[in-house]
Order: C-alpha cells, then structure tokens, then sequence
C-alpha cells in the first residue's frame, strides 16, 4: 500500500525517525532521523514501511528500464555507439552516450542471431528502446517488439528506407536491407515520445 | 574550472590499515598522531640567491630561495615593497606532478604561505620602499618541491621564512632620477617567525604532519597559521568533508601547543638555538 | 592608508549603519535562468551573484570520469565590470583558488555515489562585487544544485566574519574587508552541525577565532531560514502551476 505523494518538503528537512520508517529513495539518515535530500513530495509505503522523497523535476540520468531514443553513431568492434537524446519522453540538454550489442536483442530475433550486427542496427538509425544496465556502460535492451529501430537510412546512399512488404527498402538505389524494427517504425519523433 | 580531483588509488588495504592504526593512536610511520617528522634546515642552499634553504620534512623536500630587485610600486601601495610568492611543482618530485601552467593546488599553496608570511608581518613591506611611488624593493620567493611526501604547507612555510631569515639585501643608491645598485648588503629584518600546522583527519580522527599516504586517504585537511605571539595569521581547510565546530577550537588549542615546539626547531639556526 | 578610513562612527555603528552582529540585507531568488537545472541570485548588500548547475551529464571525455561517483566541476569567476577598476576576464589565481575552495565547500553535499561517470558543473558568476562574494556566491549554489534536484545532505550558508577595528563582526562589506584586520569566511551547516568552507586571513587570537566562529554560526542560521524561504517561494509557484 502506498499513500499518494503529499507535502512539498525541502533538502535537509527532518521527515521521521528511524523508529518508524526505512529512509527510500530521496531520504538520508542521521543519528536517527531521516532527512530529505532533495525537493519533492513525501511518499510512505506502510507496507515495507518505506519513506521517500518523490522529485518534482526528474534527473535525466540514465537508469535502468528508463525509455530512450537515441541515434547510432558508429561501430566499435562489437558494439554500435548510441547518442541517447530522449530519456523517458523528456529532451536531454545533454546527451548520454550507450551501447547496443548482441545482448540487446535476446532471443526474440533468431534469424538474426548470425552474422553482423549491421543486419540489426546501422549508422545514423534512429532507435527505440531501454537501458538495461548502467554498470560502467549504458546498455540498451532492444528486444521487445515495441523497440528497435524506428527510422532507418541506407548504408549505400543515406536516403531512409522504406518499410514495403516487411522488407527495407531504399527507394533510390533499391538496395534491400536487414534491421530489427520496432513495431512503431516511422512513426513521428514526436508522436513516439508521447507514449512513452 | 576546478575539478574533483583524481587521488592515486592507495590501495583500500592501506587506508584500512592507516584507520585501524589510528584507532589505537597509531600511525602507519611509527609516529604518534600528534607528532612531526624529523625536520632537516639547510641555510643558503642556492648561492644565487638573495636568500635560499632547502627543508626536509621526513622525505618532503622543499628549496625556498629569494630573490631580490627592484620594482615599480603597486598604485594602492606606494610605499610597500613587493612580495610574491610562487610555487612550482617540480615534475620530478612525483608522478601526479605535471609540467604546465600553475596547477590549482600550487596556486592555493603559494598563496596560503603569501597569506601567512603577509598577515602575519613577518616582513615590513614598508621598510622596503627607495623612492615612494616609483621604486621599492620586490621579494620574489620561490618554492620549488623537490620531493612530495604530503604536508607541503608547513614545509613550504618553514622553507620559506628560513630563506627570507638569511636574505641580504643590495643597497641602493638614488642618484638624481637613476637608481644604482651598491656592493653593499644589509640583512632583510625578519619581524615574526611564523609556523603553519597542518591536520589530516580520516574519519574522526586527525594526525599532524600528514605524510603523502595519510594525505591520500584522508577526507580533509585543516591547516593553522600561528605567529610567535599564539595569534593566528592565517587558516585553511583543503579538501572536502565537514569539521564540527569544536573541533576547529580543539585544533587552534593543539595549533598553540605544537606551534612553540615546531618553530622552535623549524628556525633553530635563525634564532641562534634559543627559539 | 588604514588609519585614515573609519571604519566605525562615533555611537558604535559599522560605516553601512549596521550593528557588529547585523547581515546586509540579503535577497535571494531560486530559478531564475532558463537553460540551466538549477538556477539561483543572490543578493547582498551591493554583491550581485548568480550561480547554475548543469547535470549531472555524461563525463567526457572519458578519463576524467570515476566509476563509483560523479565528479564536481566549479567556476567562480567575476565579471570584468563587477569591480571598481576592470578585472581581466581570464581568471586570475585568486578565482582559481576559490573556485577550488568552493568546488570543496560543495563537494561533502552532494550525494555523487549516485550518479557514477558523471558530471555536474557549477557557475558562479559575480556580476557586482562588495566583499564577501566566495560566501554569497556558496549561498547561491547550494540553492542552486537544489534547484537542480540534485540529491543533496543538507544546505549550507556561508558568511564572512571577521575583526575591524579590534572588533569583532559579521558579514564584512568591501570596505572592512580591505582595512580591517581579518577575514574568515565560514559555510555552515546546523543540521549535521558541519563547516564545509573555513578559510582565515588577519589577525586573530583563538578568543578571537572561536567568538567569529560563534558569530560565524549564528548569521549562517538566519542565511539558511533565507535559503528555506527561497525555495518554499520558488516551489510553492510551482505547485499552484501543476
């Protein structure tokens, strides 16, 4: 059971005590008493009496299962470099870079299981999807089939590629290509980071 | 800008073993925590200048030497000689020392020895002065560390006011507008003999004197400025972390106490032996 | 030179009409750039300061991140025109210094094992000068990681105290602070009773020292019911937007 986010508390304010509740998530603890360390609203979990602090502004730094869009920057032995401009539906001011490699997809792809990773993502692909770990790098979990590619261009000419009878397809040179899609390929930017 | 800095890992077994024996007053050096490490003075190491002493604090080596000429006053102070104080983190003295523009850390060096030697009087600036508003005489002291093993602070501060103690100065003459440099010397007067204490504390525990190790693992830094009357001239703290305000009146007690002793032996040879 | 400046009047008042023990007034405003996290102004006595916080952003380039924590970047900086003479913009050791001793005064607050291989930097940018500005300017920059919702300890407040004229006060002007006989700049904390910044330069005794330590402590209470104040107001505007 968890109470609704109540009052407006402010950094180093004195929330309780020790005695009645485990400090969460935005809380400190000192001889005792819990502090909140940052602005926020106080949340109270009876159950696993847990007290927080809930943010009014999020901190958009990557953590695991946040969404992000980003673009793929290039190839480094075997991971593609990810510039990640979108975190949970909001525009960073400053980007993060992340990692996409095989462990990205799991096993919902098996026919793409050989061969490059080229036939999963390329340069300057727009990409859809979460951050599955933050140890030392930004990984990001592409398996779902909500995630994946969102916009991708041809690695002969650039131009982007059209989806035609589930194949990619460069309208200029006719170039036929592999990647793992999401299901939300060529949709809008905009309308993408609404349903987040 | 500044940016945190980036400590040599010491490995966490040391800084365990620097906090386990400190938790029996110990120290990693045999030392207890409330004690100096041996200090060695060499007068007129660099025969160059002015005035110059090599200091050695366990194995912090430090040379101070003092030159001497002469300067256009500064236009808020026309009747003060000039001092300046600069610090050089030689590279060959450690790893972390680079070549290259001043580093942050030799700025706030040179200028927490400036501030004690400045505040606390030890030079009369306005003895200094030839011609009021055209000519005084400037002191450039230069430390050069020579060999890092922590607390450069006191060293630094000691070097340097052993240097300044044995500093001869050129006499002047003014001959209508020219001013023409003598073959006499007379002796810079050194007015106090001030001496900088620096604590490092890890957790809630402090040493004096930190040797490089203890520097490196611990949280802060607090070091105290105390002239030959127990007044203070300068304080610092370094470093990150927090002090209570009791201890920061628990230090200035220690500051008085362990100040007689250093300055004692830190300017021995400029006193003659008698402090 | 010194002796022909009084820095007190006959009944006792500092030459600003303040009693020993009384702050300049002091205006404090949280939020106040648009493209920053965190924002805040402060104003006290004539100082005019802003600070801003970005991040915490990705560390770049790589070597200077650290695996289990952020690293702190800080700028204190004092613009050309905030002086009586111009200050050359590039920064002078003095600015060096203190955005060091800032960044340190900083550093113990902010909760950095949080947000591993980042960064967060922090301006502070003197736009007006009148003694006192490392203080005023950490004031401002606490509110202003606050701002940003970067968890942080606690908040400190600094002010300077110090002696003039054998006496001792509080929150030095310009003018006590260049004729005076000592400055000590201290941020406290109350709540985890810590100083984070100390730094001295004058004559003192240690009487000396602890009653400015003392006055120290007192003024940097009222700073902080200041600090609360500015944020209740910023975020209570906020609310009523939601």
């Amino acid at each position: 059971m968890r109470e609704s986010p109540s009052r407006l508390v402010l950094v180093g304010e004195p929330l309780a005590t020790l005695e009645e509740f485990f400090p969460g998530d935005g809380t400190f603890e000192k001889d005792g008493v819990i502090y909140s360390s940052r602005i926020g609203r106080v949340s109270v979990d009876r159950n696993r009496r847990m007290l927080e602090v809930v943010e009014l502004k999020p901190l958009l730094v990557p953590k695991p299962g946040f969404k992000i869009i980003g673009s793929v920057t290039g190839f480094s032995s075997h991971y593609a470099n990810v510039r990640i401009f979108y975190v949970n539906g909001n525009r960073l001011s400053y980007e993060y870079t992340g990692l996409v490699g095989r462990e990205s997809f799991g096993r919902s792809y098996p026919r793409f299981r050989t061969g490059s990773l080229r036939n999963y993502v390329r340069e300057n692909d727009l990409i859809y999807g979460e951050v599955m770990s933050t140890v030392n790098v930004n990984l990001i979990d592409l398996s779902a089939k909500e995630y994946g590619v969102v916009k991708a261009y041809c690695g002969n000419c650039g131009s982007p590629l059209v989806l035609f009878k589930k194949y990619l397809t460069c309208p200029s040179c006719r170039t036929r290509e592999n990647r793992k899609l999401s299901v939300f390929y060529n949709e809008q930017i905009e309308r993408l980071v609404a349903r987040v | 800008m500044s940016i945190t800095e980036q400590r040599p890992v010491i490995s966490k077994l040391e800084q365990q073993e620097l906090r386990r024996l400190l938790a029996e007053n110990k120290r990693i050096d045999g030392r207890n925590p409330l004690q100096y490490r041996n200090i060695r003075v060499q007068l007129g190491y660099v025969e160059k200048a002015e005035g110059s002493a090599l200091v050695e604090l366990g194995n912090t080596k430090v040379l101070a030497a003092v030159k001497v000429g002469i300067a256009v006053p500064f236009a808020d102070t026309p009747n003060e000689g000039i001092l300046i104080v600069n610090a050089e983190l030689v590279p060959l003295a450690s790893p972390v020392f680079e070549p290259g523009p001043p580093s942050e850390e030799s700025i706030s060096l040179s200028r927490y020895v400036d501030r004690s030697i400045r505040e606390s009087k030890s030079i009369d600036l306005s003895s200094l002065c030839i011609v009021p508003g055209r000519s005084v005489y400037s002191l450039y002291v230069d430390l050069y560390i020579l060999d890092y093993d922590g607390n450069l602070i006191d060293a630094s501060l000691i070097a340097s006011v052993n240097a300044l103690g044995i500093t001869k100065m050129p006499k002047y003459v003014v001959e209508g507008q020219a001013i023409k440099k003598t073959d006499e010397y007379f002796k810079l007067e050194l007015k106090d003999h001030p001496v900088s204490l620096t604590y490092a504390f890890l957790d809630d525990k402090y040493v004096v004197d930190p040797c490089l190790s203890e520097e490196y693992a611990s949280d802060f830094t607090v070091s105290m400025t105390v002239k030959s009357d127990d007044r203070f001239c300068a304080i610092q703290k370094n470093g990150g972390g927090m002090i209570s305000p009791r201890r920061v009146i628990e230090l200035l007690e220690r500051s008085l106490e362990l100040g007689k002793e250093l300055r004692t032996v830190a300017y021995r040879q400029l006193t003659g032996g008698n402090g | 030179m010194g002796e022909s400046i009084t820095l007190f009047s006959e009944d006792g008042k500092r030459s600003d009409g303040r009693s020993l023990d009384e702050l300049r007034p002091i205006r404090i405003k949280v939020g106040v750039l648009s493209n920053a996290q965190g924002s805040a102004y402060i104003e006290q006595g004539r100082n005019k300061i802003i600070a801003a916080v970005y991040g915490p952003k990705e560390a770049l380039p790589k070597h200077i991140s650290l695996p289990d924590r952020c690293i702190l970047r800080c700028r204190y900086h004092m613009a050309p025109f905030s002086t009586t003479e111009r200050k050359s913009p590039a920064p002078s050791r003095r600015e060096i210094e203190l955005s060091m001793v800032l960044r340190n005064a900083l550093e113990p607050l902010v909760m950095t094992w949080l947000f591993p291989r980042t960064v967060i930097d922090i301006f502070i940018e003197v736009l007006q000068a009148d003694g006192g500005t490392r203080c005023a300017g950490l004031t401002a920059a606490v509110l202003a990681l606050a701002d940003a919702g970067i968890p942080l300890k606690g908040l400190v407040a600094a002010c300077a105290v110090g002696k003039a004229d054998g006496k001792i006060l509080v929150d030095l002007n310009d003018l006590e602070d260049k004729y005076g006989e000592a400055d000590m700049p201290v941020a406290y904390n109350p709540t985890l009773d810590g100083i984070t910044l100390l730094q001295m330069d004058g004559i003192m005794s240690k009487e000396e020292v602890e009653q400015a330590l003392s006055l120290a402590i007192t003024a940097t209470q009222k700073m902080h019911k200041m600090q609360v104040d500015a944020l209740r107001e910023r975020f209570s505007v906020q609310r009523r937007e939601v």
